[in-house]
């Protein structure tokens, strides 16, 4: 029999976000099974996760070099930075998160040459990106599985490095049930009277947060919410109507004091973590084609919006109008979390991870 | 299935002869035991509950698992002494265990005995079930056998494929047959009663 109870979960980013929020999840559920857990993230990255560690034990690895470097020089001080942690840890598998595709080619190598079994799970693939010469030539000596968090993804991943159709598994993301919760705005202070769209996410262009004036001036009085840090939180702080809230760490509790949930994304690839949280909150959910990309229906599920204020901002109030059909939309939203949830997910990613080292 | 309790083997071992031992196992509503041995005997592991008792013949090295007929009381061994892993941390006093609750048709211990013709092993879950796993290339088949037991009914195995597409299968007892037409891995997760079965119509 093939089984596991040392797993080593890498986290090789800058931030903490969605992918690094998911990857935890995914850590504390493998602990919860009863597999010993340490998890290697740079310091500030394993500072900001905090609880969200759960029972993992926090591995402080210096695994981001420089950006200047060049990419074979970043690799090597990637796999320099994890073998102290292989050595001192000695896992039996490696559960790799891969916030861009590459971005743990150095980790990768490190596991392989040290023998331990890898599932590497990518959560962004862009359809345009290529590899460099030294990152192809990287990606031949690696020996590990590949995972990602959607179909659409996982195809992009197999055509960006090469590999058969089929060989990249899908792990979507998905979460434990949770009771709704009631409306607390005071807790935020948060006005009351007035419709609130609230956007969750990262504050940079990719993410539509320099959309968030121009929306606001057009669902006044209703209130655009901002939660989540970035590089426009500082010139977003001055715009008129935007009522920012910086990092939240109950992103629940929030959505259940709004109206509706906006994603003016230009990602694509996934399954949005924060998507998942609106959807089983019964939160109604504005959000881009392209962060919906893993859905084949999905205006069942959400109102589409294209990155444009005026039309974000129509499709808000026709949300509030038209109440059949939001509800109609919840009911599809709050089926579709029900129906992959936490527990498979756990499920499907420690077989893969069974799967490596039976490999 | 759902891991209730468990003590992790640590390096140390007890014997266990004819003498029943108690096992101190917190009343969960458990329905599965796993006790682990560091290597494998010839003789019978035998588990008392209230409401009677589990037996298993020559239990292989690794976790031994048991579906109980009520919670455990009491264990030991019909012929020659064995020896049990201790659990980790508290020694040999207290032996390695773990409960699960939730057995399906197939109880845990056909799982684990599963015989595979082809690429794969049985995976376990961390601390949890486990279940057998194939590898097939395009063209290829495989075979996964659990041992013979009565089932309820006409059976149809619950496939998953974790890389690729589902291949052709065909479930005759307990052996399952698999011919795939291209790359996959499979996972083989259960088994329901066929749709139309005459055990499923009331």
């Amino acid at each position: 029999m093939t089984g596991m109870d040392r797993l080593l979960v890498v986290i090789p980013s800058p931030v903490f976000g969605g992918a690094e929020i998911q990857t935890l999840q995914v850590a504390r559920g493998l602990h919860a099974m009863g597999a010993q857990v340490a998890v290697a993230a740079e310091a500030a990255v394993l500072k900001a996760a905090g609880e969200q560690l759960g029972g993992c034990t926090a591995w402080p690895a210096a695994l981001l070099a420089d950006e200047t470097l060049p990419f074979a020089a970043a690799h090597r001080l990637q796999a320099q930075a994890l073998r102290p942690v292989l050595a001192g840890f000695r896992p039996e598998a490696a559960l790799v998160c891969c916030p861009l595709p590459t971005e743990a080619f150095g980790a990768l190598q490190a596991l392989g040459a040290a023998g331990v079994p890898a599932l590497a799970v990518a959560h962004l693939v862009r359809h345009d990106w290529r590899l460099g010469a030294s990152e192809q030539a990287a990606l031949e000596a690696l020996r590990n599985g590949w995972a990602a968090i959607s179909a659409p993804t996982a195809r992009r991943l197999e055509a960006l490095f090469g590999l058969a159709p089929g060989r990249v598994a899908i792990i979507p993301n998905g979460l434990p049930p949770l009771a709704p919760l009631a409306a607390d705005r005071a807790r935020f202070s948060l006005p009351e009277g007035v419709p609130l769209l609230v956007q969750v996410g990262r504050l940079d262009t990719r993410k539509g947060a320099h959309l968030a004036p121009a929306i606001a001036a057009r669902i006044a009085p209703a209130r655009l919410i901002l939660a989540g840090e970035g590089p426009l939180a500082a010139s977003l702080a001055a715009a008129h109507g935007v009522h920012q809230l910086g990092r939240v760490a109950d992103i629940p509790a929030l959505l259940a004091c709004a109206d509706a949930f906006l994603l003016a994304s230009n990602h694509e690839g996934g399954v949005p973590l924060v998507v998942l949280e609106a959807a089983r909150a019964g939160c109604p959910i504005l959000t881009t084609r392209a962060a919906l990309e893993a859905w084949p229906h999905p205006d069942e599920i959400a109102r589409l919006v294209r990155r444009e204020p005026a039309h974000i901002a129509s499709v808000f109030a026709e949300a509030l109008r038209d109440r059949a059909g939001t509800a109609r939309r919840i009911a599809a939203a709050r089926a579709m979390t029900e129906s992959w949830d936490e527990a498979a997910m756990l499920r499907r990613t420690a077989f893969l991870l069974a799967a490596e080292v039976g490999r | 299935m759902k891991l209730l309790f468990q003590r992790r083997p640590g390096r140390t071992a007890l014997w266990l002869d004819a003498t029943p031992r108690a096992l101190n196992l917190p009343d969960c509503g458990a329905d599965t035991l796993g006790l682990h041995l560091p290597a494998a005997s010839g003789a019978t592991l035998v588990v008392t509950a209230a409401t009677g008792q589990a037996r298993l013949a020559a239990p292989a090295a690794g976790w031994a698992v048991l579906a109980l007929p009520g919670m455990p009381c009491a264990i030991h061994a019909e012929g020659p002494p064995f020896r049990l892993s201790g659990g980790l941390g508290e020694g040999p006093e207290a032996p390695a265990c773990r409960l699960w609750s939730g057995a399906g048709v197939i109880p845990e211990a056909h799982w684990r005995a599963a015989r595979i013709a082809g690429e794969g092993a049985v995976l376990a879950l961390a601390g949890g079930i486990a279940r057998p796993f194939v590898r097939l290339r395009a063209g290829e088949m495989a075979r996964i056998t659990l041992p013979p037991m009565a089932l309820p009914g006409p059976m149809t195995p619950v496939l998953t494929a974790l890389r690729g597409d589902l291949p052709l299968a065909d479930l005759d007892g307990l052996t399952l047959t698999l011919r795939a037409g291209a790359f996959c891995e499979i996972l083989w997760e259960d088994v329901q009663l066929r749709p139309n079965s005459l055990a499923n119509s009331d």
